[in-house]
């Protein structure tokens, strides 16, 4: 079977001709093709993407492809927190409004006393990520914009072109609005009362398997057979973790790319017990549930670090593939260079400490790789204290191809890492909900224990990792220091 | 004529300087710095009078009838021991060595009682530290001599063993206030006062000698002072001025007719004797121009420099690469940088690396004026005077004026040569000798509006220097 994938990531957009193994034993990528999508900040503290630039990507990709390759359905992925206001007749009203998007940072508060309350319901932090607040920003700034209008996210503008009506899939809503109730899977009364809407303005709601055919003006648009099926897919995130995982507990996945994320897979809705809101929970599919967290500041800082120091970015794989140095050749690295989506990861920038005259820029990159791994050893505490537990951690995304990184990934959480090399996650999780559309449960569990034997675990000291427990001891003073935190700055 | 002689930690410089007190030559040998073990940092003892005498050669050749004394500045806190017969049996440890790391800790118990006697914090750096060590590693026993290199020198020229009061002051084991061995401090070092030199007067002719290798006959040996003190006497720079110098390490020092021992606990600043009655107040960070090259080697990048104010941003340096010694008393203290952001470049972290040593600075000079020794504006020394952003920036931070010189290289030179003119009586004070190659040239004024930010930055700075000091944060 071929699958074409559509993956809408915040930096690019992937589409690739995916073939999966009639013995469910392998997924291939056949070919793929990148584009950059262009970032446009029309104001200070904007970025936003152009749907129609979005949607020219699209065509272009799946008409150069489709010249080679017959599919037999199409899979969609996008990127989280996308808010776009298209009009009755679905034409885009507003380009679309990504999580960097940092406009609607002081509207947070308008939720107030309803944070908490709303976390509980939504599993949503408050914070300025999610659509609830950037509606309550468009309200008071542009509010024409919202009259008579559609809130889509990233998956329903896709539909609405694709199919001629906008439906998103529960994961994406769960991840996206801070809107949807996970306990009940619906949108959520006290939600859209906070955020001045109602359902009439919210895309259907549907499983990730949830599958339709194209509309025949779009499949002439992309050079697809008309009524070629469509299935919603899960958001970016949550395809990958379904590809590592396959929906088992006991098991967490990360990954670690421009930005990064821990969660784990949970039977019901897990939402952290304590007030910091630590955990994000959303939606995965089948009534399972993803809890967990992710940071901004990853492999972006990991490239900032090589620009600092002027090495040359070619130079980073070597550096990345060789073994991690010790935890005490390497300086305590704090890497908040972008404010965080985590309410209580507040930070006035990065810090890097201990510093001595021994240490190399190889080393203070190596720093920053490990300070994000911390960040997210961090959130894997977080689910532990929450009755999260997992024995196992699998990981994804850019940086997780060297095995340096993965070798650390180990030491740091003292757990065994699996990585699945050749393929992207993505793509499994993309092939596997392909069969849970097409084949059923049982073809997703077959595929999942057969991706199970391609794992590749790295070996570790015990002995260092005892010696990172240690480091990261004082990377959790460091993050609590109120000497680091925004508001003591010059008092 | 006077033959002044400065050995310094990378070089042994010699000068003749004319009576109205010209540079006529010099002569320039550098000094290579062995490391026989970890932490080990040595100086060869006989090779440096071997370069001194050479040099005492070079200078006065076609001068042999005119030159009337020999004037001797060397660098302080060097250790070294001698045999009964005044052969070496260590080499002279410099300020570098940190072998005495773990003694330090132990005369800290004493530190404040031991400053208050000495002028001198509980620091490795200091002979007594050393000693504590080599008695452990029993290379030190009752029939050796202790050498503090000044001592060694006098010795070779005159067969006595005796050290100025002022590089003797730089040991831990002077008494600042009576100008005697301290007997606290002999015992915390374990050393009994027949090791060490016959305590003299920098100022006034010790002895008359031959010297039979540069034809020299009846030239007077005046024993100077330790280096520090004599750049501040070449420059005439006496309170309220003082030297800012900007080499290797970043040094803080007023030459002041009064005693002064910090009141606070930290004991941020040193007090040593210079020479005629006159003390030196200062301090010294590690983390100088030595940290600046090892920042650039790492932090490859452009030359120019970010205008705005670094710390105003909240991006701070904390420039310890070397541990640190004053006003921050804790070797385990590491470089750290906080509040980066995206925006910020190469550019900006030599900025915030600037701003972090002037800092630094600025705490020694404020813990020296909190007792009551006033800075007007100090002059610069060493190599970092070249280079005008960072002059700007320190001028910036410590709010005072910088005065650069129009040859800050002989300072020590010319400031031997002074303690040897007033010891032959041509001049009454230090403050009468003027020497033309020393004068300033360039003023760098503090602008007031960043004056009163870096005030505000310094207070942040404080506190980040607390956290990483082991507070009970204990990042």
């Amino acid at each position: 079977m071929r699958v074409l994938s559509i993956d809408l990531g915040t930096t690019n957009l992937k589409t690739s001709v995916l073939e999966i193994g009639d013995d469910l034993r392998q997924v291939r990528t056949l070919k793929s093709i990148v584009s950059r999508l262009t970032p446009h900040t029309p104001e200070p503290g904007a970025h936003e993407h152009s749907p129609q630039e979005v949607r020219m990507l699209i065509t272009q990709h799946v008409r150069h492809l489709t010249r080679s390759f017959k599919v037999d359905a199409v899979v969609l992925a996008t990127y989280l927190f996308a808010t776009v206001i298209v009009d009755r007749e679905l034409k885009p009203r507003s380009n679309i409004i990504t999580w960097l998007d940092e406009r609607s940072i002081k509207f947070v508060r308008l939720v107030g006393e309803r944070g908490p309350e709303l976390y509980r319901r939504t599993g949503c932090p408050p914070t300025h990520i999610y659509t609830l607040p950037k509606l309550l920003w468009l309200r008071r700034s542009c509010p024409a914009t919202l009259a008579n209008a559609l809130i889509l996210d990233g998956k329903s503008l896709l539909t609405s072109w694709m199919l001629g009506y906008p439906v998103t899939d529960l994961s994406t809503a769960s991840g996206t609005y801070q809107m949807l109730n996970i306990s009940e899977l619906k949108w959520d009364p006290l939600a859209l009362e906070t955020a001045g809407v109602d359902e009439s303005s919210l895309p259907q709601l549907a499983e990730a398997y949830f599958t339709d055919v194209l509309r025949e003006s779009a499949a002439v648009d992309m050079g697809l057979k008309p009524a070629t099926p469509v299935i919603l897919g899960l958001y970016d995130g949550g395809s990958m973790i379904f590809g590592l995982n396959g929906g088992v507990r006991d098991v967490a996945v990360m990954n670690v790319g421009t930005s990064a994320m821990l969660r784990a897979v949970v039977n019901k809705p897990v939402v952290d017990s304590s007030p910091h809101m630590r955990l994000q929970t959303y939606y995965l599919l089948d009534h399972l549930w993803l809890s967990g967290g992710a940071v901004n500041n990853a492999g972006v800082v990991v490239e900032f670090m090589v620009k600092l120091v002027n090495a040359d970015v070619s130079e980073l794989p070597r550096i990345l593939e060789g073994a991690p140095p010790k935890p005490w050749e390497t300086p305590l690295t704090l890497p908040l260079l972008h404010p965080e989506r985590l309410p209580f990861l507040r930070s006035a920038g990065m810090h890097i400490l201990s510093i001595g005259p021994g240490t190399s820029a190889r080393a203070l990159i190596w720093g920053v790789v490990e300070g994000v791994l911390m960040l997210l050893k961090l959130l894997g505490d977080s689910l532990h204290e929450n009755g999260i537990p997992y024995g196992e951690v699998r990981i994804g995304g850019g940086l997780a191809r060297y095995r340096g990184v993965r070798e650390m990934a180990s030491l740091i959480f003292g757990k065994r890492v699996g990585y699945v090399g050749g393929v992207e996650a993505s793509h499994i999780g993309n092939a596997l909900l392909t069969l849970r559309a097409t084949e059923g449960v049982k073809a997703v569990d077959e595929f999942v224990r057969n991706v199970g034997t391609l794992l590749e675990y790295e070996d570790f000291s015990e002995a260092l990792a005892r010696e990172y427990e240690l480091k990261y001891s004082r990377f959790k003073r460091l993050v609590c220091s109120d000497l680091l935190q925004p508001s003591s700055e010059g008092s | 004529m006077i033959v002044a002689v400065d050995v310094g930690t990378s070089s042994v410089k010699a000068g003749l300087v004319s009576p109205g007190g010209r540079l006529v030559r010099s002569y320039v040998k550098p000094i290579p710095l062995s490391t026989p073990a970890q932490l080990a940092a040595e100086h060869d003892l006989e090779l440096m009078w071997r370069l001194v005498l050479e040099g005492v050669v070079r200078v006065s050749r076609g001068y042999e009838g005119k030159v009337e004394a020999i004037s001797l500045g060397t660098y302080l806190h060097a250790l070294g021991v001698l045999d009964e017969r005044f052969r070496v049996v260590v080499n002279v440890m410099t300020y570098l060595d940190r072998r005495c790391h773990a003694e330090q800790k132990e005369i800290e118990e004493r530190g404040f009682e031991l400053y208050r006697r000495t002028g001198c914090p509980p620091i490795f750096v200091f002979p007594l530290c050393k000693a504590l060590w080599l008695r452990r590693q029993g290379l030190l026993r009752s029939s050796h001599k202790l050498t503090f290199l000044k001592d060694y020198l006098v010795y070779k020229l005159t067969g006595r063993h005796a050290v100025d009061y002022g590089v003797a002051s730089g040991t831990g084991f002077l008494n600042v206030r009576d100008l005697r061995w301290e007997p606290l401090a002999l015992e915390a070092g374990a050393v009994d006062e027949d090791m060490l030199p016959q305590l003299v007067e920098g100022a006034k002719v010790y002895e008359r000698v031959d010297v039979r290798d540069a034809r020299l006959t009846d030239v007077a040996v005046v024993p100077g002072s330790f280096d520090g003190a004599l750049q501040n006497i070449g420059y005439g720079v006496f309170s309220p001025d003082a030297v800012l110098n900007l080499g290797s390490t970043t040094v803080v020092r007023a030459l002041t007719q009064d005693l002064v021992i910090d009141r606070e606990p930290e004991a941020r600043f040193f007090t040593y004797y210079a020479a005629d009655g006159y003390r030196v107040v200062g301090g010294a960070s590690n983390n100088g121009m030595a940290v600046v090259k090892w920042f650039k080697s790492i932090f490859r990048g452009g030359r120019s420099l970010r205008g705005g104010i670094m710390c105003r941003d909240g991006v701070y340096v904390l420039p310890f690469a070397a541990g640190e010694r004053y006003p921050f008393r804790d070797p385990d203290l590491t470089f750290t940088f906080t509040g980066l952001r995206l925006e910020h470049k190469h550019e900006d972290l030599v900025k915030a690396l600037f701003e972090g040593m002037a800092l630094v600075a600025k705490a020694i000079v404020d813990a020296v004026e909190e007792n009551t020794v006033e800075v007007r504006q100090l002059h610069c020394a060493g190599g970092g005077c070249g280079n005008a952003d960072l002059v700007r920036v320190f001028a910036n931070v410590l709010c005072k004026p910088i005065l650069i010189h129009k040859n800050p290289r002989n300072a020590v030179v010319l400031g031997a040569a002074a303690t040897a003119m007033k010891a032959l009586g041509y001049i009454k004070s230090f403050s009468e000798a003027e020497f033309r190659s020393g004068a300033p040239v360039t003023r760098v004024n503090p602008d007031n509006d960043s004056c009163t930010v870096y005030e505000e930055c310094l207070k942040k700075f404080l506190k980040l220097v607390n956290v990483f000091r082991g507070s009970p944060q204990g990042v």
